[in-house]
């Protein structure tokens, strides 16, 4: 335990809970809206604003904000629209925001040394800002989702019906806007690359096994703060990329969760064959 | 006779395609109305433009003499329910507390008066028993049930069915048109079906929907074949 006594460390934690909050809660909302690929889209984006922020010389976390939200109005408008294409829309935001990244990065001169941490994630070397910010934005989505949990639930399970009691497009932008801010509370965890996973899988998990969107997002929070915690130690010990070491943890319980789940349908099947059940 | 819901010129097209035309249509208070046709006749596009989901090319729906949009809110919509995601973590009474949200306003309190009206409608269909249930854990009937109560909450002034009772055993189809009948006592109901035979023991007029509308002339021959 002595570890703590770094400040490198005790951040590395924090960060690893204020995210698991976040991708708890929103990834909840993705998993069972089935809109992961809208998830995807939106963090690979961020990169865009990443590349801003170093040529311009902010906060590239900054531009992230900036970038994700677009890329979530955009689709979220646009994707709608008679004749669009959702997934292929998607797919071109994805990409677009890379490629502005990538050229962003190249002509800013110097070396640009963290950029790994942003693609793969750099759990241990988390600036105290990002963490404030990190903060910041996990109030702002708990409040919002404490305030529209039943108008969320509504779209995500039913949009048409919802379209006849609410508001529903601008519930889902609103949703949306949500997913971009848990985007760039994982960048620094796990990196852009590797945010979609940390979205779906504690996500994923908790849906073999729960029946109430509420529960869902407990254990969603509390799983991904297992596999953070876990990820940091292996990063910490191995010298390994936090993103990569954490995924790896959460995609070893998820296939394991398959595993778990389905013997348990097995055994229900039996029970019922047998006249148990 | 009160008039509540009227389609006046209502034409919709898709890439070119005419998928309705000039559909001209009342619907009034004592009105148990079915909309008979061919699969891909526009049955339930015209639902979806009656509900405002689909933009018409021309033409007009107005309500209660009004436009359409003020009252949303009074449409009891009942959708085909073999196109929900049975997996989704909801149970019955979550389902049924959406269907007040139109009502409740944005900020407001589920009250002891919304509890009430939830408990009713899960009565009327014969699902109070299930209310704690996941819907992943009920039969096609019982979704069927759900989703017409999660239309009562919402006090609706108008109830709409798209195929109510498609791959429902034939016991439970007489169970769901006697509750449509009771409730027809109070609201007007719009009834989509490809099912002539059934719907015209039960409902009191039926419109044919081929891309335009005509009288349904053979229920007028029916009772002399029985």
């Amino acid at each position: 335990m002595e570890v703590l006594q770094y400040e490198f460390m005790r951040n590395a934690l924090t960060a690893g809970i204020l995210a698991s909050i976040a991708c708890g809660i929103v990834g909840t909302f993705v998993v069972v809206k089935r809109i992961v690929f809208i998830s995807g889209g939106i963090s690979h984006s961020a990169y865009g604003g990443i590349g801003l922020g170093y040529y311009f010389g902010f906060n590239p976390m900054l531009g992230a904000v900036l970038f994700s939200l677009m890329t979530a109005m955009t689709i979220g408008l646009v994707s709608k629209k008679p004749g669009q294409r959702e997934d292929t829309l998607i797919g071109v935001m994805w990409a677009i925001g890379m490629a502005i990244g990538v050229v962003f990065i190249q002509i800013t001169p110097g070396y640009t040394a963290d950029l790994f941490s942003y693609l793969f994630g750099s759990i241990l070397a988390v600036p105290t800002t990002d963490i404030t910010l990190m903060f910041i934005l996990d109030i702002l989505i708990m409040v919002v989702v404490f305030i529209f949990f039943r108008e969320f639930t509504a779209i995500c399970f039913d949009e048409e019906f919802a379209a006849l009691i609410s508001y529903p497009k601008k519930l889902y932008l609103l949703l949306l806007c949500l997913v971009a801010l848990t985007v760039v509370t994982l960048i620094r965890v796990v990196g852009i690359i590797l945010v979609i996973a940390m979205i779906t899988i504690p996500a994923g998990i908790s849906a073999q096994f729960t029946e109430s969107i509420k529960k869902m997002m407990f254990m969603s929070v509390l799983l991904g703060t297992i596999f953070t915690t876990l990820g940091l130690v292996l990063s910490y010990k191995f010298d390994i990329a936090s993103g990569a070491a954490i995924i790896l943890v959460s995609g070893v319980c998820y296939i394991f969760s398959l595993g778990i789940k389905y013997v348990n349908t097995c055994r229900k099947n039996n029970n019922f064959h047998l006249g148990k059940g | 006779m009160e008039k509540v819901l009227e389609l006046k010129n209502i034409w919709v097209k898709f890439n070119n395609n005419i998928v309705l035309e000039n559909v001209n249509l009342e619907v009034n208070k004592a009105d148990f109305l079915g909309i008979v046709g061919p699969n891909g006749g526009g049955k339930t596009t015209l639902l979806k433009v009656i509900l405002g989901f689909i933009k018409p090319a021309k033409g007009e729906v107005r309500f209660l003499g009004e436009k359409r949009e003020k009252n949303l809110k009074y449409f009891g919509y009942v959708p085909q329910y073999n196109n929900f995601d049975r997996q989704f973590p909801i149970s019955v009474w979550e389902v049924l507390v959406t269907g007040r949200l139109g009502q409740l306003g944005m900020f407001k309190q589920f009250t002891h008066r919304d509890k009430n009206i939830v408990l009713d409608a899960l009565m009327k269909v014969g699902m109070l028993e299930a209310k704690d249930k996941s819907i992943g854990k009920l039969s096609g009937g019982q979704i069927q049930r759900v989703l017409i109560a999660r239309a009562l909450v919402m006090e609706p002034k108008i109830l709409i069915l798209d195929e109510p009772t498609a791959n429902i055993d034939a016991d439970m189809e007489n169970k769901i048109y006697e509750l449509l009948l009771e409730l027809n006592s109070e609201i007007p109901i719009i009834l989509v079906s490809h099912d002539k035979k059934v719907i015209s023991s039960y409902v009191n007029r039926v419109v044919h929907l081929d891309r335009k509308i005509s009288d349904y002339k053979e229920k007028i021959a029916m009772p002399s074949i029985l």
